[in-house]
């Protein structure tokens, strides 16, 4: 499963970045939300981490790139999901599903209907979370 | 009405993935089955590689084993049958099967009762569909004939090649690649069958045993088979190798019980006659073997052994089950059991009923211990399936 994937290499890359984050952040870090869950750990419902332009894009980029049906090379955030990278409807919930289990909310079939590209989620989850900088 | 024959055949049973590893086990009188000690029933679970193996992960996530398995299977049939370029807009695709995917039901169902339907797969609905291993052949191939899986509890196969047999007979289709997939060794089946008393119970493959007196129940097995068939004129004018003509196919329904075979065997006697009836011509003693559905039920058996004396009469007609050496595939049953007739018959081999001892069915026929040299010129077998629902199947392949 994608999630398996996700989180065998969570793991190691949640623990560098948690390790990089400014002390204010490593209060609660996303990433190593599902890497907890895995391994059957508690989960933790404290607030989330505030997130920047760069690190949501490093998430979405990373998330998609561990989906088995995408092939990392060819990954961009303008990359279109249908035409660049071959996925079909089916596989587009599969990619909001991952999506939604990376970030820990739900996102509206209406919404999710309108990704074309990962800039587009990029751009919904920072409209949604208020991220600016 | 055109003559209808096999030219290409593919099989996944428990002896393996191949026609040829089933061949050889059964001519070679080997049981397949073993004691699973994680199901805690003796199974006929597909030896070697596993077939999921053969596609990456995301595939693994979107295809049931029963669709992987079909897909297997039709490429051995139709490179058998030097038919995988053919032009195939009218060849149709009928392979069914009995249970869907139980498993992925059970996590989907277990993760909706959780309130995570968020969770559910996008491919659940593809994946628990009876007709897309059928779906998938076809796409692969470009069959454009028409997708169909008639679905029949443990009849499946056998509906399906006769139905797809009919459909070349009478024009609507030119060729078309039949049979049926069986995955369902899981322990949701295993729990159902059990519940209803129909397993066989011990550590011992032997418990699997058509026909002998103290048979108890079936083995629960998996697999698939396939066959390509086609126009005899068409088959001649490529060139193709002809396994098999199919004569006739038969169906009846008990209206007795949905699990219990009407004693009279009046279903299995209507579906025989039947199949001999649409064999233009053919005359019961022209048949030489009843390649049984026999599967090893107290019950079922006997009502069997009881149509084929009413059938043939006096004709000490050879019979036998192969649900001795692979157990009971359910739905793919009659499709592998029509395979395993045809190598037989091409073979020269009467096939025993495996783990046969003492039997209390063989009046006014001869229910087969060992294998047989089979004489006579003109090789003609019947083949049956019944299945819960009170549907029954039947039929009559000549060796060509």
């Amino acid at each position: 499963m994608l999630r398996v994937a996700v989180t065998a290499a969570l793991r190691t890359v949640a623990v560098r970045s948690f390790a990089q984050m400014p002390a204010q952040q490593r209060v609660f870090a996303p990433l190593v939300v599902s890497a907890h869950k895995q391994m059957g750990q508690i989960r933790q419902y404290s607030a989330k981490a505030p997130l920047t332009k760069k690190t949501l894009e490093e998430r979405i980029v990373l998330v998609l790139s561990l989906y088995d049906k995408i092939d990392a090379k060819k990954l961009t955030l303008d990359s279109d999901f249908t035409k660049d990278l071959g996925l079909d409807s089916l596989d587009h919930v599969e990619v909001v599903m991952a999506i939604e289990e990376e970030f820990g909310f739900e996102i509206p079939d209406g919404d999710a209907d309108r990704f074309k590209t990962p800039r587009d989620i990029f751009q919904y989850i920072a409209d949604k979370e208020d991220v600016f900088e | 009405m055109h003559r209808v024959v096999i030219t290409g055949m593919g099989a996944i049973s428990p002896f393996g993935v191949s026609v040829n590893t089933m061949r050889n086990g059964l001519n070679g009188g080997q049981s397949a089955l073993k004691y699973d000690e994680a199901l805690k029933f003796v199974v006929g679970a597909v030896s070697g590689e596993p077939v999921e193996n053969r596609w990456p992960v995301g595939k693994q996530r979107e295809m049931s084993k029963a669709s992987m398995f079909a897909l297997v299977a039709s490429e051995e049939a139709l490179l058998q049958a030097k038919a995988e370029n053919l032009e195939h807009e009218e060849t149709s695709v009928n392979i069914g099967t009995c249970m869907s995917d139980l498993l992925h039901i059970g996590e989907t169902a277990q993760k909706v009762a959780d309130g995570q339907t968020r969770k559910v797969s996008p491919y659940f609905v593809p994946r628990i569909l009876n007709n897309l291993p059928a779906g998938y052949v076809a796409m692969k191939y470009k069959m454009r004939g028409g997708v169909e899986a008639t679905s029949t509890a443990c009849a499946t196969g056998l509906h399906c090649i006769g139905n797809a047999f009919h459909s070349i007979r009478h024009g609507t289709s030119r060729r078309a690649l039949a049979g049926a997939v069986e995955c369902a060794l899981n322990p949701i089946a295993l729990a159902g069958f059990d519940r209803m008393r129909a397993l066989a119970k011990g550590t011992e493959p032997n418990i699997s045993r058509p026909f002998d007196k103290k048979r108890a129940g079936f083995v629960l097995s998996e697999g698939a088979g396939l066959v390509f068939m086609e126009r005899l004129e068409d088959a001649q004018a490529r060139g193709a190798s002809i396994l098999a003509e199919v004569l006739g196919y038969g169906i009846s329904s008990d209206c007795y019980h949905i699990s219990t075979p009407d004693p009279s065997a009046i279903g299995a006697v209507l579906s025989m006659r039947r199949a001999i009836k649409d064999s233009k011509g053919l005359e019961p003693q022209e048949i030489s073997y009843v390649n049984a559905h026999a599967t090893s039920t107290p019950n079922g058996d006997s009502v069997e052994a009881e149509a084929v004396r009413q059938v043939f009469p006096d004709q000490n007609i050879a019979v036998s089950s192969v649900k001795g050496h692979i157990g009971h595939l359910l739905g793919a049953a009659g499709a592998v059991e029509t395979i395993a007739t045809i190598c037989a018959m091409n073979d020269n081999i009467l096939l025993a009923n495996l783990n046969l001892e003492e039997t209390e069915d063989g009046d006014g026929m001869h229910i087969l211990r060992e294998n047989e040299k089979w004489t006579g010129e003109t090789k003609i077998s019947i083949c049956n399936s019944f299945g819960f629902g009170a549907t029954n199947a039947s039929l009559v392949f000549r060796q060509f």
